[in-house]
């Protein structure tokens, strides 16, 4: 009987109240040590933890293929413009291009549409508006915790290099914003521009309703000519 | 109403469509259905126009399909019904429409989709996505700022979980095996 009081005993004191209070503290404590503990989960990653996908894992690319096609016409009327119907418009969820920004880690494969797959993947232009070269605003995203994670680093000046299946581009950094609620766009715009965006903080856990913009002046690249 | 009326105008336009290789560009007859798409619809003296962003998925869509002239012809035809059945039920705004408009509506654009294999399908968030045969999405319907936070990825918490519960069992046993605690 003894022996069994002290086993119940046992089992409460170093295993049930433990784990209990544990569970409870945990996400309060891992929310507020997160900064600290990212890069133990970071070195555990190099461990054990998933690859990011190989990109075309299931996705259609026409980026890496590109180059052994034709490169796109010029335009009759300006030879600094391409013919629409001599390259490949990316269709949803497409492979199309790399993304990259000066002075930060942001290089991720950049994809036509913006879905929660094509997130995982990398980032992504927003279905709604347009791709470079279209001569309207292109709207791109990606996830704060991977592919902009770094986005932050990226200061006014910065240049932002976007390699298409159909040319080069280049823009040059204007402004960042923090906005409060993800309304500080403007997709109307009427020349080349390019708007980047991803979740605010950075390090968030959390459904937050903050995002970090960037914005961006085109610099270089094919302007494309639609109804040729 | 706009939702509506912008779900049926780019329904029409893939309806119609053989869909050939990705040939990028607008040509004519896809420009005079983006026009007349743009001009919108007026009813009861207002006029309504489908959103922007909704017209540069069309447009996005149109870029990789050759329209023919025939095929403009439909696709205007199709929009032209969308707007007389707005007209003649007096709908003036998505909340104002009854089930029954909105079922009408929604059939309108399933038989549309279903001439060239295309499904509309409302998701479980009340999403309209177009897809294909394959069920690759073809249009969508949804806001223009994702949430692309970290909140879907727990493999973190995870792995610190393991971690500390690694080292609450390490002292559970180093306790009882050298006799750390009197019991």
């Amino acid at each position: 009987m003894k022996h069994k009081h002290h086993r119940d005993g046992y089992r409460k004191n170093f295993i049930i109240l433990p784990i209990t209070f544990f569970i409870l503290g945990f996400f309060v404590l891992y929310l507020a040590a997160s900064p600290i503990l990212r890069p133990m989960a970071d070195v555990a990653g190099l461990l054990f933890l998933d690859e990011r996908r190989p990109v075309n894992d299931g996705f259609d690319s026409i980026f890496h293929v590109s180059s052994a096609l034709p490169a796109p016409e010029p335009s009759v009327d300006d030879p600094n413009t391409i013919k629409a119907s001599t390259f490949t418009f990316p269709s949803y969820g497409t492979h199309f291009g790399q993304i990259s920004i000066e002075g930060t880690s942001v290089d991720a494969p950049l994809f036509f549409g913006d879905g929660k797959a094509q997130l995982k993947q990398g980032a992504c232009v927003y279905n709604g508006s347009h791709i470079p070269g279209y001569g309207k605003t292109v709207l791109i995203s990606a996830h704060n915790n991977t592919w902009f994670h770094d986005l932050g680093s990226a200061q006014i000046g910065s240049i932002i290099t976007i390699n298409t299946n159909y040319g080069s581009y280049t823009y040059e950094v204007t402004a960042t914003k923090i906005s409060p609620d993800g309304s500080d766009y403007d997709l109307s715009a009427q020349e080349e521009n390019l708007i980047l965006y991803t979740c605010y903080p950075f390090d968030t856990l959390g459904l937050t309703p903050q995002r970090y913009f960037v914005y961006a002046k085109y610099v270089s690249g094919p302007l494309i000519s639609i109804y040729e | 109403m706009k939702k509506f009326l912008s779900l049926i105008a780019v329904l029409a336009l893939v309806a119609v469509t053989a869909v050939s290789a990705f040939a990028a560009g607008i040509n004519a007859d896809e420009k005079r259905v983006l026009d007349t798409i743009k001009a919108g619809v007026t009813v009861g003296g207002k006029n309504v126009t489908v959103p922007d962003n909704y017209l540069v998925q069309a447009e996005n869509y149109l870029n990789t399909i050759d329209l023919t002239a025939e095929q403009a012809d439909q696709v205007l035809a199709a929009v032209e019904e969308a707007k007389a059945y707005v007209l003649a039920n007096n709908i003036t705004s998505v909340d104002s429409m009854s089930n029954a408009q909105r079922q009408a509506i929604l059939a309108y654009a399933q038989k549309a989709a279903s001439v060239v294999g295309l499904k509309v399908t409302i998701t479980g968030d009340k999403q309209v996505v177009i897809t294909d045969a394959t069920g690759k999405i073809v249009a969508t319907f949804e806001a223009a700022i994702k949430v692309t936070g970290g909140q879907a990825d727990f493999t973190n918490a995870i792995v610190i979980a393991v971690a500390v519960l690694g080292v609450l069992s390490a002292a559970v046993f180093a306790t009882r095996k050298f006799h750390l605690v009197k019991e």
